[in-house]
């Protein structure tokens, strides 16, 4: 289950959504999900379907991997659905001691879960498609005129990447150990909620332990291979917007325009 | 030329106590050596070579690497080129989501040009056999692997010393063997400068020297010959000799005479078929 | 406690590397109390989804296991008392340490598994004197300022303090150093003995599969591929060679002399006096 998380992971593959420049990936998912919440008729849902089965298909990501990855999101995609289906006012469709369905509720429950589905696949995507330097090389591309306001850009693109790289071994770290403790009798499934908390305090702990032992070597690690943070320092790949960047920005531009015109219109 | 002289070195436990973990420690090392120091864990091993590059800085004596100061601040930059590090745990030194990007941090970091890295950066997995696994990430790759990519990391910077602290200590024998290889070829091939610290003695039977630590003091310095044959002093620190030497002592109780003392099962095996 | 396997099967969902199978497929294994087996194989042969299996961190998905009166199949329930039974020693354990005392770490097994007063007393004393650790002097530390070795120490014995019948080891001297690692598989030996414990110990080194076990099973991409009695499997060195394992070092010493046509006989393992014997033999018998 722990391992299914696909949010972090990377997917090499030779493909046009490969090599797309990290930040018109980060732009257009930006757009993406501004638009998603623009739109709310089926029919233009059908239309974002399409676009992301494209996607999909161009990025040569095992469509499975990408569906194994929305089930550990399912029980957050459930929660908001039920929210929003009992807990819009509206014409009442049906109604059972104190549950009361809307039609304005059910509405708002199925765009929510459309939506949610949408956002969870382009996130998705979007790290399965870039490897985690180049992502934060893009974010730290589309920060950079902020260093002017002296954001540290390159800080947090460092860290961010470093979190990501990391991921996969904390959670084959996390899954050893609850293996262990687990082994020695530690229950983390029943009890109210303040026990399940408190289970998880034997997990919790050795976790934190290794990560700070391992951010300790790999500080280590990183000065002794010269780093020294952004001074003088040269990168492995520039970033460059080609054709296909500068069309599909400006396409995907278009189209948020025109969604906002149309909402501020309407 | 790697100079060590009169190294000295403690670490504050606590307020009240503070332990030795260097003495007075001396060591030369010149250009194409393939030295190894050897020890049990608390023997100082891992702080002798964290100085090598300037990661720990000499309290008392000196560190000089090609005759520059490991002492003066404004060395370390260029020392950090010359003196290349590898470290005990294949995870905690893999800054790259893949291969390529990982040897690609450590030229980013020395402003290396970025047209030329691709190329650099094939030469040095080629060199460490990872040629063909470049863009894969380190969760894909086996211990082994993931040890020579840091080796490989390393050489793409193209340092004139190769220091690696007991890279083989979390590897299965497989990984062990493919890391061991890998060294020797370049010490052999590339004339690379290799200091290799370990705790496995089968490990340091090629290297031209062998010094062996205990307690911060250098107990054992020579030709791994020369350090082997001195028995009473590795059994009183508690330093198994190599499985072919031990075999050749049980032999000798056996009333067998050989012509040489050996450390390796091929050369027992020779020195067995002169006999024969 | 006596341990059986019938077909065990258990295949992970596969992810991005479609071609590939992992998991465990059809095993079988017949182990008497009592005995110490061997587990070897490479890394991704299966070896530690099988031995999770022995105390159901994975239940199979075909195929049982029959743990003394346990039987654990894909529906099993009640798992906390077939865990009491089965200790396992994960590689590098000592990452599982949490408490602020080694008492309490001590504590945490039996205690999940309802001892409490006296007998919990007991059971975490039992083990730190069976680990060589000093109750008196230690029970109060914190794991975390203890060396590697010692750590270690106090990770199996919080494993121990459980009372375990059979005990697992994956790898248990991992990242130690040479004395350390045999003084620790000495103690091993002697606390199997002392327990009268069945245990499976799963090793890359085969000189301490040699030196420790009586059975071993050979595992690759999930299946059992070779087992017997150790001095039979360690024989096949072609075999294992070609699984990528290594043999016990008088194996390649023999295999050395046969090919230089010093030496006649099989290839069994042995320790390295009935080695220095054989070889000594050998030449004296040359020159008689």
């Amino acid at each position: 289950m722990i391992k299914d998380i696909t949010i972090g992971q990377y997917i090499y593959k030779d493909s046009f959504v490969h090599k797309l420049d990290p930040r018109t990936k980060i732009l257009i998912s930006m757009f993406f999900m501004f638009g998603i919440f623009l739109i709310n008729n089926i029919t233009e849902y059908v239309y974002v379907l399409l676009l992301t089965a494209m996607t999909i298909y161009m990025s040569q990501i095992p469509l499975m991997k990408i569906i194994k990855g929305l089930k550990p999101i399912l029980p957050l995609m459930i929660l908001t659905v039920i929210m929003n289906a009992f807990f819009t006012s509206g014409t009442t469709l049906f109604s059972w001691a104190f549950i009361r369905i809307t039609r304005e509720g059910l509405y708002l429950a199925g765009f929510m879960g459309i939506r949610i589905f949408f956002l969870i696949i382009f996130t998705s995507l979007l790290t399965l498609t870039t490897s985690p330097i180049t992502l934060t090389n893009g974010i730290e591309g589309l920060l950079t005129p902020l260093k002017k306001f002296k954001v540290p850009a390159h800080e947090i693109a460092m860290m961010m990447s470093i979190a990501l790289r990391f991921i996969p071994t904390l959670i084959d770290e996390t899954d050893k150990i609850m293996k262990a403790q687990k082994a020695r009798g530690a229950d983390f499934e029943s009890g109210n909620i303040i026990k399940k908390t408190k289970s998880l305090v034997p997990i919790l702990i050795p976790l934190f332990i290794s990560a700070f032992t391992r951010a300790d070597e790999l500080a280590m690690a990183m000065e002794a291979r010269g780093y020294r943070g952004d001074e003088g320092r040269t990168k492995f790949k520039e970033l460059k917007y080609r054709l296909a960047d500068k069309v599909i920005l400006f396409l995907f531009a278009v189209l948020l325009v025109f969604l906002i015109i149309r909402k501020i219109a309407l | 030329m790697i100079k060590i002289i009169d190294l000295d070195h403690e670490y504050r436990k606590d307020n009240n106590t503070s332990i030795k973990t260097l003495n007075k420690v001396n060591i030369e090392i010149k250009k194409g050596e393939f030295v190894s120091i050897i020890g049990h864990n608390g023997s100082g091993k891992s702080t002798l070579a964290k100085h090598l590059n300037g990661l720990i800085i000499p309290q008392k004596g000196e560190v000089l690497i090609d005759d520059i100061k490991v002492s003066e601040d404004h060395n370390i930059w260029e020392i950090r080129r010359k003196v290349g590090m590898v470290f005990q745990n294949p995870d905690n030194q893999f800054v790259g989501g893949t291969i390529e990007e990982d040897m690609a941090f450590g030229l980013e970091n020395i402003g290396f040009p970025s047209k030329d890295m691709m190329g650099r950066i094939e030469y040095a997995a080629n060199k460490v056999g990872m040629g063909n696994f470049l863009k894969r990430p380190p969760h894909k790759l086996s211990g082994g692997q993931k040890q020579r990519s840091a080796i490989g990391s390393v050489l793409a910077m193209e340092p004139d010393y190769l220091v690696l602290d007991e890279p083989t200590s979390m590897l299965d024998p497989k990984g062990r063997k493919e890391v061991i290889e890998v060294l020797r070829e370049l010490n052999k091939k590339d004339k690379m400068t290799i200091i290799l610290i370990t705790h496995f003695m089968d490990e340091v039977v090629y290297s031209d020297k062998v010094i062996v630590m205990d307690m911060g003091n250098i107990v054992l310095q020579g030709t791994p010959k020369e350090v082997f044959h001195n028995k009473e002093m590795l059994a009183q620190i508690n330093l198994e000799l190599p499985k072919a030497a031990i075999l050749q002592e049980l032999l000798k109780a056996k009333g067998i005479n050989f012509k040489d003392e050996v450390l390796t099962k091929e050369d027992l095996v020779e020195e067995i078929w002169q006999l024969f | 406690m006596a341990v059986i396997l019938e077909n065990v099967y258990y295949k992970y969902d596969v992810d991005d590397n479609t071609s590939e199978e992992y998991g465990i497929f059809n095993i079988s294994m017949k182990v008497e109390q009592g005995t110490t087996v061997g587990i070897i194989g490479k890394t991704g042969s299966g070896k530690s989804t099988l031995m999770q299996h022995l105390n159901a961190l994975y239940l199979p998905q075909k195929g049982k296991l029959i743990v003394g009166d346990f039987v654990i199949d894909k529906k099993s329930k009640d798992l906390k008392n077939l865990r009491k039974k089965v200790g396992m020693v994960f590689q590098y354990p000592e990452d599982q340490l949490f408490e602020e005392t080694i008492y309490n770490d001590l504590a945490f097994g039996p205690k999940n598994l309802g001892l409490s007063g006296d007998e919990l007393n007991s059971a975490i004393k039992g083990a730190m004197e069976d680990m060589e650790l000093d109750f008196e002097a230690m029970k109060d530390r914190s794991p975390y300022e203890l060396s590697g070795g010692q750590k270690r120490k106090v990770a199996i014995a919080s494993v121990l303090a459980m009372n375990p019948e059979i005990l697992v080891l994956d790898e248990p001297t991992a990242g130690l150093d040479p004395k350390s690692k045999n003084d620790l598989l000495n103690l091993l030996i002697s606390i199997k003995n002392k327990r009268n414990l069945t245990v499976f110990f799963v090793s890359h080194n085969m000189d301490d599969v040699f030196w420790l076990t009586e059975y071993v099973y050979v595992m690759c991409d999930g299946r059992i591929v070779l087992e017997g009695e150790v001095n039979e499997v360690f024989k096949e060195n072609q075999t294992l060679k070609d699984l990528d394992l290594g043999v016990p070092f008088s194996v390649e010493v023999l295999e050395h002399l046969k090919n230089r046509g010093i030496y006649e006989g099989p290839l069994h393992p042995m320790r390295l006096e009935s080695l220095a014997a054989l070889i000594a033999d050998i030449l004296r018998g040359k020159n008689d």
